[in-house]
């Protein structure tokens, strides 16, 4: 007997007899069945445990089976019904349907015809089953996936996410680096009706003009010399979805002239061809510039900036937020702990206390690193002082004020060595100076990367 | 239970002997059980349906346990006449899930509803099947997706011929661990009463091992 998972079924039926002789059938078939003499109890028993199949007679007294059918699929829409009739009335098969039966079978049933659409009925249970409970892990994961605060700025801003979720209104985020603004982006997606359509996100900061146009506009082969095929653009590709422009301020003004007219037509074609392409999509905009200097400044379009500025979210730094700092911590380390299989499940007091006064002028996404190195390198159950070692140094403004120009720098560069876990190339890039400057600099200052 | 339980057989109704006895005589070789041919008794009148033409197959559980032999461990009835349950049109046979009593016929199995006639042969291997198949019913098991299976559901004859007349391994460890249970098959013994040939004492997995 190869086992499977218990499906329940229902069966409503003034007949007792066909209620257990159907009942019986059933466990046999390892079932877990449960049965009605009527509506009412039905309607009970399935408020009590919802159903995973319900076989309803059509003629009962008290409620008839089809209004028993509106009332169970008012209640839980996914419910699979199959309707159960003596009587051949095709009327009321038709009207079964349209009500949201799945099935309607004549009783008594033939044995292979019962056979087969228990099958199909267990089969599409499963796919119900599977679609909800992706879509549950789907919303879940990603609802306010990493954004974790207490703080009522951020509580305020959970808020207005949840509201204008529901729209289609152009957004533009706007915060220091690290502060979370792509993950207000994709809180706002997975909580719209454009949920199940892709999150595209795009770096405009990242591209040259030449290849952010390709990248958003897609190209026909040939269209330059290294088009070798025709490629999609990330706008036919978001199509019914959410495009994330993140870094838009540092978009070309030729580029801002070509992404103000997609908007308001939601119309363009793929570079180096002529055909007019159509797409759906909602618009999310990021920055930590100042839009309005680039304004003043002329580097950014005064008519592109309100086309964006439909709504304005600000994510406020972490430093204005301090009491997040223990939640998030203990987030990232709950996080980075399952991941490295560590048991490590809390922070010290005085490494708490450190990070509490650390300025963060990464945010976020720089304690979020802290942690994680803190969790690879950590060797007690605790986080501990030491594993955090650029937080200590940099206590406040004031202790900073007495340092030297070299300890400032020897500082900066093992803080940033810490973040990029020794790592001297990406350190170097992060510093914007040569590895090899940077390997003297480290042996001057007797830094082990 | 009785001190050497056994499985009868009761024909319901006029059934030919000797269909019955060798019916009794494959079911004793593969059944854990002894298989003794019990009195026949007649249908009784109150379960047959005059529209449908057919026997209430419940009902007629229900006579075999009310009427029938209480020494037996399971009761199989056979009869020639076609059974039904309320809600199909029609069965080959009916168990109790977990209880003491099946029912098999012989109506369609042998082609009496219009079908082709079947062989001896093919009919003894049929009624093989089928009561194999709800016997495993009241031995708990319910209907298998294992491909072949004896418990595996069959809605037609070319379905039933197309079973092996054999359980799957599943359905074989239920059924074992069902006779051990009530204590037909010698209980499994433990891993740690279990001797290696050249120890003294117990070895791998031993008491000194396991938890106190």
């Amino acid at each position: 007997m190869v086992p499977h998972k218990k499906v329940r079924i229902l069966i409503v039926d003034d007949e007792l007899s066909i209620r257990e002789s159907l009942r019986g059938w059933l466990k046999r078939g390892g079932y877990q069945v449960e049965t009605a003499a009527g509506g009412p109890e039905a309607l009970a028993k399935n408020a009590e445990n919802r159903f995973d199949i319900i076989f309803v007679d059509v003629k009962m007294p008290e409620i008839d089976g089809l209004t028993l059918l509106k009332k169970l699929k008012e209640t839980d829409a996914d419910a699979i019904i199959v309707m159960m009739t003596a009587h051949g009335d095709i009327r009321d098969a038709v009207e079964a349907m349209k009500l949201g039966a799945y099935d309607y079978l004549l009783k008594p049933f033939d044995l292979e015809e019962l056979n087969l659409t228990i099958e199909k009925l267990v089969r599409m249970q499963a796919l119900t089953m599977e679609n909800l409970i992706l879509r549950e892990r789907v919303a879940t994961f990603t609802r306010f996936e990493n954004l974790v605060s207490q703080a009522p700025a951020m509580v305020q801003l959970f808020e207005t996410i949840v509201d204008v979720a529901q729209t289609d209104a152009t957004v533009l985020i706007t915060g220091e680096t690290g502060t979370g603004k792509e993950l207000v982006a994709r809180a706002i997606h997975a909580q719209s009706p454009r949920c199940y359509a892709p999150f595209i996100a795009i770096n405009c900061g990242a591209f040259t003009e030449q290849l952010l146009e390709s990248e958003l506009f897609g190209h026909e082969k040939g269209a330059f010399t290294d088009a070798k095929n025709t490629k999609k653009g990330r706008l036919e590709m978001v199509n019914a979805g959410t495009l994330f422009l993140d870094e838009v301020g540092d978009i070309s003004m030729k580029m801002q002239i070509d992404l103000l007219r997609v908007l308001e037509t939601r119309e363009f074609s793929r570079v180096g061809g002529t055909a007019t392409l159509r797409s759906d999509f909602r618009v999310i905009a990021a920055t930590n510039q100042d839009l309005q200097e680039a304004i003043h400044k002329k580097t950014f379009r005064a008519d592109l900036y309100y086309r964006l500025n439909v709504v304005h979210l600000q994510v406020p730094p972490l430093r204005e937020r301090p009491e997040d700092i223990p939640l998030l911590a203990q987030h990232f380390l709950r996080c980075y702990a399952t991941e490295t299989n560590k048991k490590i499940d809390s922070i010290q007091p005085e490494a708490m206390e450190a990070l509490r006064r650390y300025p963060w002028p990464g945010n976020v996404r720089e304690l979020e690193n802290a942690i994680e190195r803190a969790v690879v390198v950590g060797k007690n159950r605790q986080i501990q002082l030491n594993d955090l070692p650029f937080v200590i140094p940099l206590g406040g403004a004031a202790e900073m004020e007495k340092l030297s120009l070299d300890e400032m720098e020897r500082q900066h560069i093992a803080r940033v060595l810490a973040i990029e876990a020794g790592n001297l190339s990406t350190t170097a890039r992060i510093l914007r100076i040569n590895r090899s400057t940077l390997y003297a600099k480290v042996k001057k200052y007797g830094l082990a990367p | 239970m009785a001190k050497h339980p056994f499985l009868g057989l009761v024909a319901l109704g006029p059934v030919d002997p000797a269909i019955l006895r060798k019916l009794c005589a494959t079911l004793d070789r593969l059944l854990l059980l002894p298989v003794r041919v019990l009195d026949p008794k007649p249908l009784p009148r109150q379960s047959y349906h005059i529209t449908r033409r057919q026997y209430h197959a419940a009902q007629l559980l229900e006579f075999l346990i009310d009427d029938g032999e209480t020494e037996a461990f399971r009761i199989l009835g056979v009869t020639a006449k076609d059974l039904f349950i309320p809600i199909l049109t029609f069965v080959f046979g009916e168990a109790q899930l977990n209880g003491k009593a099946a029912i098999i016929s012989l109506f369609r199995p042998r082609g009496d509803d219009g079908g082709p006639p079947a062989s001896k042969r093919v009919l003894l291997g049929r009624l093989v099947k089928l009561s194999l198949h709800e016997l495993g019913h009241t031995f708990g098991l319910g209907h298998c997706r294992e491909d072949g299976c004896l418990m595996e559901f069959s809605s037609s004859l070319e379905e039933l011929d197309r079973k092996n007349p054999a359980f799957c391994r599943y359905c074989r460890i239920f059924l074992n661990d069902y006779f051990r249970n009530q204590g037909l098959l010698p209980p499994l013994k433990r891993y740690a009463e279990i001797h290696a040939p050249n120890a003294s004492t117990p070895t791998a997995g031993s008491s000194h091992k396991r938890r106190p």
